[in-house]
């Protein structure tokens, strides 16, 4: 059931592809507006480019969430879905990893662009820093998906969404833009394994959350 | 005695006794409404 | 169903909590006064006194928002969404005072008004969370979901509330060094006055909730008389 419900979104997004594009490009532009407004050196620009990195991931992230969540209230499938005799949980599992793997695929686009734009260096430990990554993006997808099926139905539900998102998921994003520093001037694990942990707990917290609240969300 | 510190505390006090008390002022008008509208629709039955 | 000032025991209440109010004002200006002497910045330090019971207040509402919307989810009962719905407004109430009260403090005993230190951060974070939440209650929809949704909203906030400390402490602790002490570094008067607004202020906050509830279902009442039910 759970593959079903994945492979819905999946193959939706693979016909009309407007999610994934949609975040990329609204984040490519973003990232242009950096290099014009930060008219700096790389050295420079270097030190904050973590963080307006992952800003900008926030950004595109409530914009993939909002549409992934609207796309099923169009036709109130949502509706449909909610009263089928499927286990909720399912459906916040599905929503969960459907939204990673969107945030993941515009990642791939913008990351690369970032870098070559504004000619940062790339970072020794490839390998910890995609993982970074990949965690981070699933903690922003579990509270983000929490979040898009409490307010999917309210009126307004496009403001509410990051109103509750971004204070939410603060310490995440402290977290992540802490870590990817620290990997790109390429500090040892050590010195910032406290921030991997709270990547760790917050991804788990809201999972696990998830999971068991999403029963409760707008039963009707 | 300093008397811009002491300035701060009474700013403090200010804001939460006065906030508190307009709280309850607001709490006793709203019911006090809410009655008289209760009131009047029973009578109207 | 009668206005809440006629009923016996939320006037004992009342009555109770303006005589702690009133004496914890005095013990605050004059007991304390002879201890805090060192501190150099006197009458500032006493603001203390009610910037800290008004964040216990405000997170003991939070927490109570949790276990109310908790219960409301596993029993379904309007009752709990009522407290929770209290509970938030009035912490949200304490976390306004903590959030005004504390750049006075920290003008009069830094010189600057606003520090990004762990604890007002979080306070300031959850606020911004509730404003969300009040704005879900208003555009949510009918009750039944409003009620749902903002029980289940109320939970993951609290659940959130030691991530988001933690993680601000590792943050801050490079940018601001905070001086504070512990309490067992504190003398035993400053504590009893401590815990003294400590009390007074929860016993309002019962106060207001239990006020708050009562007025909700005096609407409620409004609500089904309008409606000919």
């Amino acid at each position: 059931m759970f593959t079903a419900l994945l492979k819905k979104d999946l193959l939706i997004e693979l016909r009309s592809k407007e999610i994934v594009i949609s975040m990329a490009s609204f984040g490519v532009s973003v990232i242009l507006l950096y290099s014009f407004s930060f008219n700096e050196s790389p050295k420079t620009f270097s030190i904050f480019a973590s963080g307006l990195l992952w800003m900008v991931f926030l950004f595109i992230s409530v914009l993939g969430l909002h549409r992934s969540f609207s796309l099923e209230k169009e036709f109130d499938a949502i509706g449909l879905v909610l009263s089928a005799p499927v286990n909720r949980s399912l459906i916040f599992l599905s929503k969960w990893v459907s939204g990673f793997l969107f945030l993941l695929m515009a990642q791939i686009i913008i990351v690369p662009l970032f870098w070559l734009f504004l000619a940062l260096d790339i970072p020794s430990q490839i390998g910890l820093w995609l993982l970074v990554f990949i965690m981070a993006d699933l903690g922003i997808a579990a509270v983000g998906s929490l979040v898009a099926g409490i307010t999917l139905r309210a009126r307004m539900s496009e403001v509410l969404l990051p109103i509750l998102l971004f204070p939410l998921v603060s310490p995440l994003l402290i977290a992540a833009v802490k870590s990817t520093d620290a990997l790109m001037v390429g500090l040892p694990f050590e010195e910032w394994k406290v921030w991997g942990a709270i990547i760790f707990t917050f991804v788990i917290a809201f999972s696990v959350t998830g999971v068991l609240i999403f029963d409760y969300v707008s039963e009707e | 005695m300093d008397y811009k510190h002491l300035g701060y505390f009474v700013a403090v006090c200010i804001i939460v006794f006065g906030s508190v008390i307009s709280w309850w002022l607001k709490m006793f008008l709203t019911e006090r409404t809410i009655l008289k509208r209760i009131s009047l629709l029973e009578e109207e039955k | 169903m009668n206005s809440f000032n006629s009923k016996r025991i939320p006037n004992i209440m009342a009555v109770i909590i303006i005589i702690m109010l009133g004496a914890g004002l005095k013990i605050v200006v004059d007991y304390s006064l002879t201890v805090d002497k060192e501190a150099g910045y006197l009458w500032a330090q006493k603001i203390f006194y009610y910037h800290v019971p008004s964040a216990w207040t405000a997170f003991l509402g939070y927490f109570i928002v949790m276990i109310a919307g908790v219960q409301f989810l596993r029993t379904g009962n309007r009752k709990w969404d009522q407290i929770g719905v209290a509970s938030a407004e009035f912490g949200t109430f304490f976390c306004l005072l903590v959030l005004i009260t504390g750049p006075i403090w920290g003008q009069a005993a830094w010189g600057q008004p606003w520090t990004w230190e762990p604890r007002l951060l979080t306070t300031l974070i959850l606020f911004l969370l509730y404003i969300g939440y009040f704005m879900l209650r208003q555009f949510g929809g009918h009750y039944e979901r409003v009620a749902r949704n903002s029980a289940v909203l109320g939970i993951i906030a609290f659940l959130d509330v030691p991530i988001v400390y933690l993680s601000l402490k590792f943050w801050s602790a490079d940018t601001q060094a905070h001086p504070q002490l512990g309490m067992s570094e504190q003398s035993s008067l400053v504590l009893n006055v401590f815990f003294f607004n400590l009390a007074t202020f929860t016993l309002l906050f019962i106060y207001m909730v239990w006020y708050r509830i009562h007025i909700l279902k005096l609407k409620q009442k409004q609500l089904e008389l309008t409606h000919g039910l």
